[in-house]
């Protein structure tokens, strides 16, 4: 009955025809259910135990959950506009244009994402940290990163960038550069190409990069504990709230939780209705 | 970076995953004689000098280690982590694990340390004590939540209660720090890399080896500086119970004192352990009753 449940009679392909997995059917099935399930419970387990824990709604409305609330909305809000502003002519450049040096550099884009992020935050220590290696530079500016707000971003950039360039990179290699340059023959300046040609066919991939790198900004933890520390309303994001909460309140820690889990499924939530619009009208 | 290594990244990672869960798994199962020891982080270096004499001296008998933050190890006691062993930084841990009716034994004191005020050598920020409360400089302490956090708070509202220092300068510090580490030993190390002006620490841990000459140590005199009592005792689940108390008592004998001692651990002024079931407040264990 579950094979049923979860078969359908339709296959990814679209196709009307019963599925042509034949003999691999009942192992896709059972891996299906046991993957469901391992994902499923400890988020299910999560929901259930927020709502019996005493001092859970305090929790939510405690001081601590609040100033880590604002405080990664904001740094994550940020940080995803540095990676657009940032990213966005990067990407493009990673997608039109073959060079040895954009080939290493394509190769290395990708680094943030499989470095553990707490090497990322010893790493931007050693640069931009007051015996780093821009040190005595910012320090006779007059700027101080560690333990600031700044630096949350800094981290977050660092670790979440990747999964917006990658994305935009492969949206931009998607749209056809002869069109560009038809529209450019017809006239159109390359700026009213970009925006009108270029960015409209690209949209869904630069929306689910987009996606994805706030998600990984919101769930930054490592760098930012290394390279910011653990302040309360200047550099305790939700996730550092969580593992400091974890040692006092466990109400206060699974508010946070539901909280973060929320907003995560949110984000996933908001991404398949944009596409869904943007997939309609493309 | 293409699908075909990403895929095969994947895989290389879920195999390790894999494999070294099988390997905690066979570890969980241990070699019958190896106490596992959940042990504050600022006794990371004496207590492994103390486990190698206590190997020595009990052949067949292995102890490991998890040092953490004495608040994260009491999680994970909670939570269900098993050891045989918990010694904490203070009394209000202890009295958690207790509550939760995970000891096997009734706790003891066995050694005591003090705070004190480190300093980056090439940072002449914070040369005094009073230092710590002028504006602009930044100080790292443990979060409160950690012994070493609740010790710090406890000195600087000391320092505010007498006469030589002004009435708000606990809050002044306060707001002068930085970061709340979960560990005193993160605290160290913000300040060995010259990163904060100033961090409040355990006395052994400004005098460590391996922080060699980083450190510019301010003492903080002993009026302002109650004792951190350090508690030892056995969990309830523990499976290598008599091994355990082996440790404990080489830990509390002749060798093991002596050990502590060349950290810069003082003995406990009284083994016995307050029976309350937590602290009135400000995080300093108070004495044992007389």
């Amino acid at each position: 009955m579950i094979a049923r449940f979860l078969l359908g009679n339709g296959r990814a392909d679209g196709g009307r025809q019963q599925s042509s997995l034949g003999a691999l059917a009942p192992a896709g099935v059972a891996a299906t259910v046991v993957y469901v399930l391992f994902i499923g419970l400890p988020i299910l387990a999560l929901l259930v135990q927020a709502s019996q824990q005493e001092g859970f709604l305090a929790g939510l409305r405690g001081d601590m959950v609040l100033q880590a609330l604002r405080l990664t909305i904001i740094t994550s809000v940020v940080s995803m506009l540095v990676v657009v502003v940032v990213g966005t002519p990067f990407a493009l450049l990673l997608a039109r244009r073959r060079s040895t040096a954009l080939r290493v550099i394509d190769t290395f884009v990708e680094l943030p994402i499989v470095l553990p992020p707490v090497v990322a935050g010893v790493a931007m220590l050693m640069a931009f940290g007051r015996n780093g290696l821009l040190g005595p530079v910012l320090g006779a500016l007059g700027v101080t990163l560690p333990f600031t707000t700044a630096a949350v971003i800094f981290a977050q950039v660092f670790v979440a960038a990747p999964f917006y360039i990658r994305a935009a990179r492969i949206g931009f290699a998607g749209v056809d550069p002869t069109y560009e340059e038809v529209s450019q023959t017809l006239g159109v300046s390359p700026w009213a190409t970009f925006w009108r040609l270029t960015l409209p066919v690209a949209w869904p991939s630069l929306l689910t990069g987009l996606t994805l790198a706030w998600a990984r900004a919101v769930s930054e933890f490592g760098a930012t504990i290394m390279f910011a520390g653990n302040l309360t309303g200047r550099t305790q994001t939700m996730p550092l709230a969580i593992m400091t909460a974890m040692e006092s309140s466990l109400g206060a820690a699974l508010a946070l939780a539901v909280l973060l889990l929320a907003m995560s499924a949110l984000a996933l939530a908001a991404l398949s209705v944009l596409l869904r619009r943007t997939g309609s009208t493309a | 970076m293409n699908l075909r290594f990403l895929a095969l990244a994947t895989a290389a990672f879920v195999l390790a995953v894999t494999a070294g869960g099988c390997a905690a798994a066979s570890q969980g199962e241990t070699p019958a004689d190896t106490v596992t020891v959940f042990a504050a982080a600022s006794l990371a270096e004496p207590f492994r000098a103390v486990a190698d004499a206590f190997e020595t001296d009990h052949p067949g008998v292995g102890v490991t280690f998890n040092f953490a933050g004495s608040q994260a190890l009491r999680t994970q006691l909670e939570h269900g982590a098993r050891a045989d062993v918990f010694a904490s930084a203070d009394w209000e841990q202890m009295a958690a694990v207790r509550k939760a009716n995970l000891l096997g034994n009734t706790p003891e004191y066995f050694a005591t340390n003090r705070m004190a005020v480190v300093a980056p050598v090439d940072s002449n920020a914070v040369q005094s004590l009073d230092d710590l409360a002028r504006p602009g400089v930044s100080i790292a302490i443990a979060s409160p939540e950690a012994p070493a956090g609740g010790y710090a708070r406890a000195t600087l509202d000391l320092m505010a209660e007498s006469s030589d220092f002004p009435d708000d300068f606990a809050q002044r510090v306060l707001a002068n720090v930085v970061t709340h580490e979960t560990n005193v030993r993160a605290v160290a190390q913000k300040v060995a890399l010259g990163e904060v002006d100033a961090g409040i620490v355990y006395e052994t841990d400004a005098r460590a080896a391996q922080h060699g000459d980083a450190f510019r140590v301010i003492e903080i005199p002993l009026e302002f500086n109650p004792a951190a009592e350090y508690p030892i005792a056995t969990l309830g689940e523990a499976i290598h119970h008599q091994a355990a108390l082996d440790f404990i008592a080489f830990v509390q004998g002749d060798d093991g004192q002596a050990i502590l001692r060349e950290y810069g651990f003082a003995p406990p002024a009284n083994v016995a352990c307050p029976c309350h079931d937590g602290m009135p407040s400000g995080g300093v264990a108070p004495t044992p009753p007389q």
